[in-house]
Order: C-alpha cells, then structure tokens, then sequence
C-alpha cells in the first residue's frame, strides 16, 4: 500500500548512505596519531602491508572502527524505539538516564575488579546491561500509574531526573577511588571509546545479532504503538507487552554499547530524527536508515575526535558538540 | 442473545471512579447510542467496553467471557474501535491506514494476503475512499479522514463496532454521510454499532436503543421513543426541552430548548 516511489527512495537512501560510511571508513582508516597513508591502504588490507601497518591497521584501527560503526547502529536503533514507545521524539537512551544506568553498573564493576582483566571483557556489557535495566525499572515503576499504565510523557521526566542524579552518583564513586580508577571513569563520562580491542567486538556484536532483528521485525507493532494507543489496542496489539518487550530490546542495544564506548548521548536523538526526515515514520522504512546513519555519525565522531587534534577529543564530547544544539533545534521546532 | 454485557462494572482515572457498579447490555445487531453531558463518563465508558481503559471491579463480558482475561488480538476480531478524533496517521497513505485495521489477521512479518487485499478493497469501497488510496491521509478533509478511520474499523471485520464521537468537526452533510454509512452497515451487514453522540436528534433518528449517563450512572436506557422526553433530558441535561415528531424519520426530536431556571423548576 505504500507508493512504490518512496520504497524505491528507501533503497536510495541506504545505498547512498552504504556509499557514504565506506569512504568515511577508509578516511577513518587513515586518520589517526600513527600515521597510515591511504594510498597504502589496500596493500595493507590484502596483507602486503608491512607489520607496522598491518598491526596499526588491523589491531589498532580496525577494532576501533568496528566498535564504533556497531555502537552508533545500536544507540540510534534505541532512540529510535524509545521515540516511538514514548511517542515523544526527544527521548534518547542518554538523555532519559538508560545510559547513566549502564556507567554506574559498569564503574562499581571497576572498582572490584581490575579494569585489564581478560574474561571479564563479556562481562561488561551484562552488567552495563543489568544496571541500565535496574534504572529502566526504576524509571518505569516512578512513572506508571495504575490505572492508566506508563505516560509518555512523565517517562521522559523521570528519566532526566535519574539521569542526572545516576551521573553525579558516578561523581560520588570515584571520588573516594584511586587515581587510574578515576581516570577511567572520567573519560567514561566523557565518551572516549576505551573498549577498542576485537575481542570488545565479540562482546558486543552477540546483543546486536539479537536486538536488532528482533525490532525490525516489530516495525508493523512500532508503527500502530507510535500512533495512538486506543488504535493500537483497538486493532490487537498487546500493547503493555510489546512495550516492556521493545524497551528490554531499546535498554540492551544502549547499554551494551555505552559499556564499552563511554556515556554517548544524542546519537539515538539524531539519527532516527534525520531518518525520519528523509524517507517518513515507516518503521520498516525509516528504521534501517536510522541504523546506517547511527553508525556513521559516531564514526565520523570518534574520527574527527582521534584526528583534528594531538590530545583525543573523546567522541561523546564530538557528538554532544554536534548533538547539543540539535537537540534545542529540536525542542523549538516540536510541538 | 446479547453478546455484550456489563455487570457492576467500575472504572475511572487513577483513583477516581468515573463509573461505579454499572451493569448495561449492549442488543445485538442494533445501533446503540449513548448520550449524556460532558464529563458524564460516556466516552470512559466506551474505553471500557473496548479494553483501552481497564476496569477496576465487576466485569465486562463478551459472548460469556471477561474481556480483561480474553486475547487482544482474539478481541480485535470481534470488536473494533474508533476513537475520538483519532490521530497519528502522518504521512500515511489512505490504503495503508486502511491496512493496520487487518493487524489481526496478520502473523509476525505483517505480509498482507489476498484476502486481506480484498477486505481493504472493500473496506475503502462501502466508505467511499477507493479514490484515496494512494492519497497521504493527512492530506483529506475531515469528512474523508473519518471515512477512512472507518473503513480502517471495518478492515478489522468485526461484528460489533465502537464509534466515539464520529460527527464531531464534520458539517452537516459529513455527519449524515457518516451515520447514513453506519446504519446501512446495522441494516444490511446486521453490524452491532455502539457509538457516543452529542446531537440529540441524530441520537434518535438513527440508534434503535439509547443509554442515558448522567455523573457515571444510568439516568434511564432504551427506545428513542422513551429516551427522548422532556423529564429524561431534564434529569440528564437540565434543560427544558420541546419534543416533536421528525416529519422526514418519524423518530422523536427535540424542536428546541432552554436552560432550567435555577431551583425555580422541578
């Protein structure tokens, strides 16, 4: 029922966008304090690369890329589902507190065990997860009201309120801890992608393999829940189920990722807001799309991040310096 | 038999009861309407009987089973709703809107079938809105907007049809074309159709049983000719009005009124 014409501007857009995150990827390969020109690039992927390259390429650069390609794919994805559960298109797992949920359950692991330790490199993100899910119950239990179920609305209050209030916890933790530990956690607040070794990518990538097929097959329930709840209920869509089901899914995609990329907030507030913009609020259109871009604005991030000066800027801060004023676009232009 | 009954059924927002200890039958294949002040619970009500708000105590029951502890989706199957000034269709087109009325039928992918098609088809035929389909939704007036929520109802193929405040924002040939299409459904299709309605007198041309609420309680249920009389529309509106005969429908009608002079009247 939807104009062939705009399925045919869907494909567009994700091959313009695949176009665009392959050059990104390639500039991102590149950059860096280690320097890798691009012309030996392809010598260096098809292993004609001196060891130096190889190992610059493949163990510094490749799973850097690759974490930050998946993380910003997840964290658009959870924006984007809680935008549509919450009907409120400013909700974003940073900024209703999923995230800070996920760093406090991440910096009391810290604190315990050694931040190196090998195996305990899966384990991060189920406890990013299990604090995030703990904050998310919270924050649901603080908005619902008996009779009436969750209100979009108060759940975006509340979770401002944790938000904050589980950041300055993550304050009050490491003030009483030693230095390297303090450390860690500061540039987790700020974002710096410290997990950035494959076998952070074998971490993460198992929630994604799960989370994001399973949303994708909720398009249909997404597009009826983001409409009105009486349309949703009155056609049979389980409503409190499907949302507990799809907010579990929005939590795991969020906090699996800020486990190991650092606090990053706005991604899951832009990129579904551009993807909705080009193509409409199809879930099962718009919602690859917003994936795609995800990844791509954390990429570009980290890479302007790690390349426009000595210091690294951590990506947290370069998304919050793009996201920021989005975000206050978005608050004047919504109504 | 009536299929939908409520027995002592109470509900309402956070702690506030809207309804209390309600017990209504809903009569099969007839249009029903419910009439009452603002406030009076009349759309609380018809989120009630529809599941979208739930019920605290008593029960409500469709074909001898409790609607909270049925399947929504079994649910959707035999009751479909139109809420009150839907809205949420941006950048929709006609046919597609139409579509989710089929989410029932559907398994986990949402494929539409060739039935589903055809039911769509339908759907857009008997409301007018075929030449909509591949319109934006958005992009319709708002007598086609209802027609289309309507057929979106209808796609879901159920016996019993809920409507809230289907006329409301249409001009006066809309709210006809509205009701005319409901009633043809009643007559012709046998649908059983429950709406709220603010104009009284389309209350009595076109419902064959009335449910009078006032303060969430039944000031009196029945026939428009029982309903639509100067002592029950005293209780329910205070106000005091001249009842005729409809010459075009022969039904009952309120010719005019005025307010009820304060403590001056009985």
């Amino acid at each position: 029922m939807i104009h062939p014409s705009i399925i045919k501007k869907q494909r567009l857009y994700l091959g313009i966008m695949i176009m665009i995150i392959l050059t990104t990827l390639l500039i991102a390969m590149s950059s860096g304090q280690a320097s890798l020109p691009v012309s030996r690039l392809i010598p260096t992927l098809t292993g004609a690369g001196t060891f130096r390259e190889s190992f610059i390429l493949f163990s510094l650069r490749m799973p850097r890329i690759v974490i930050t390609l998946l993380a910003g794919m997840a964290l658009s994805l959870s924006g984007a589902i809680l935008q549509s559960v919450t009907r409120n298109d400013l909700a974003d797992p940073g900024i209703i507190g999923i995230n800070a949920g996920a760093g406090v359950s991440v910096s009391i692991f810290f604190i315990f065990f050694s931040v190196e330790a090998g195996a305990f490199v899966y384990m991060i993100p189920f406890v990013g997860f299990i604090g995030a899910l703990v904050t998310a119950a919270l924050i649901y239990l603080f908005s619902y009201s008996r009779t009436e179920g969750i209100k979009p609305m108060h759940l975006i209050l509340v979770g401002v309120g944790f938000s904050t209030a589980l950041s300055g916890l993550m304050v009050v933790i490491i003030s009483s801890q030693e230095a390297e530990k303090v450390d860690f956690i500061a540039r987790w607040l700020a974002g710096n992608i410290w997990g950035d070794d494959w076998p952070f990518v074998f971490a993460l990538l198992p929630w994604l393999i799960v989370c994001i097929p399973f949303t994708l097959l909720k398009a249909n329930r997404l597009n009826l829940i983001s409409m009105s709840e009486s349309v949703a209920i009155g056609v049979g869509v389980s409503i409190q189920k499907e949302r507990l089901q799809l907010i579990v899914s929005a939590v795991a995609l969020a906090a699996v990722s800020v486990s190991i990329t650092g606090g990053i907030a706005f991604i899951g507030l832009m990129a579904p807001h551009i993807a909705k913009r080009l193509i409409g609020s199809r879930h099962q259109l718009f919602l690859p799309l917003a994936i795609l871009i995800g990844g791509w604005l954390l990429l570009v991030a980290d890479t302007l991040g790690r390349s426009l000066t000595d210091t690294m800027i951590p990506a947290g801060i370069v998304v919050s310096l793009i996201g920021a004023p989005y975000f206050i676009y978005l608050l004047l232009t919504s109504d | 038999m009536d299929r939908l009954s409520t027995a002592d059924v109470s509900f309402g927002y956070d702690d506030t009861l809207v309804i209390k200890d309600l017990n209504i039958t809903i009569p099969n294949k007839k249009i029903t309407t419910i009439i009452g002040s603002n406030g009076c619970g009349k759309s609380t009500l018809l989120k009630a009987m529809t599941r979208i708000l739930p019920y605290q105590t008593g029960g409500i029951f469709l074909d001898g089973k409790e609607i909270s502890t049925e399947h929504t989706k079994a649910l959707a199957k035999k009751m479909a709703i139109l809420p009150q000034a839907p809205e949420g269709a941006h950048g929709l087109t006609v046919g597609e809107l139409v579509s989710y009325g089929r989410f029932p039928y559907q398994s986990m992918l949402g494929h539409l079938s060739k039935k589903d098609h055809d039911v769509i088809n339908w759907a857009l035929e008997v409301t007018g809105t075929s030449r909509f389909k591949y319109k934006a939704a958005d992009a319709l007036s708002g007598g086609q907007r209802q027609r289309v929520w309507i057929a979106m109802a209808l796609a879901q193929e159920t016996d019993i049809i809920f409507l809230d405040e289907p006329t409301t924002y249409l001009d006066m040939a809309h709210q006809l074309e509205v009701l005319e299409l409901l009633e043809r459904l009643n007559k012709e299709e046998g649908r059983t159709i429950v709406m709220v309605l603010h104009d009284l007198n389309h209350a009595a041309r076109f419902a064959d049983h009335i449910i009078a609420l006032k303060e969430g309680t039944i000031v009196r249920a029945g026939s428009p000719e029982t309903i639509i009389h100067s002592d029950i529309l005293k209780e329910v509106f205070q106000i005091d009005a001249v009842i005729g005969k409809d010459p075009l429908s022969n039904k009952p009608m309120c010719i005019t009124y005025q307010l009820l002079k304060g403590g001056t009247q009985t």
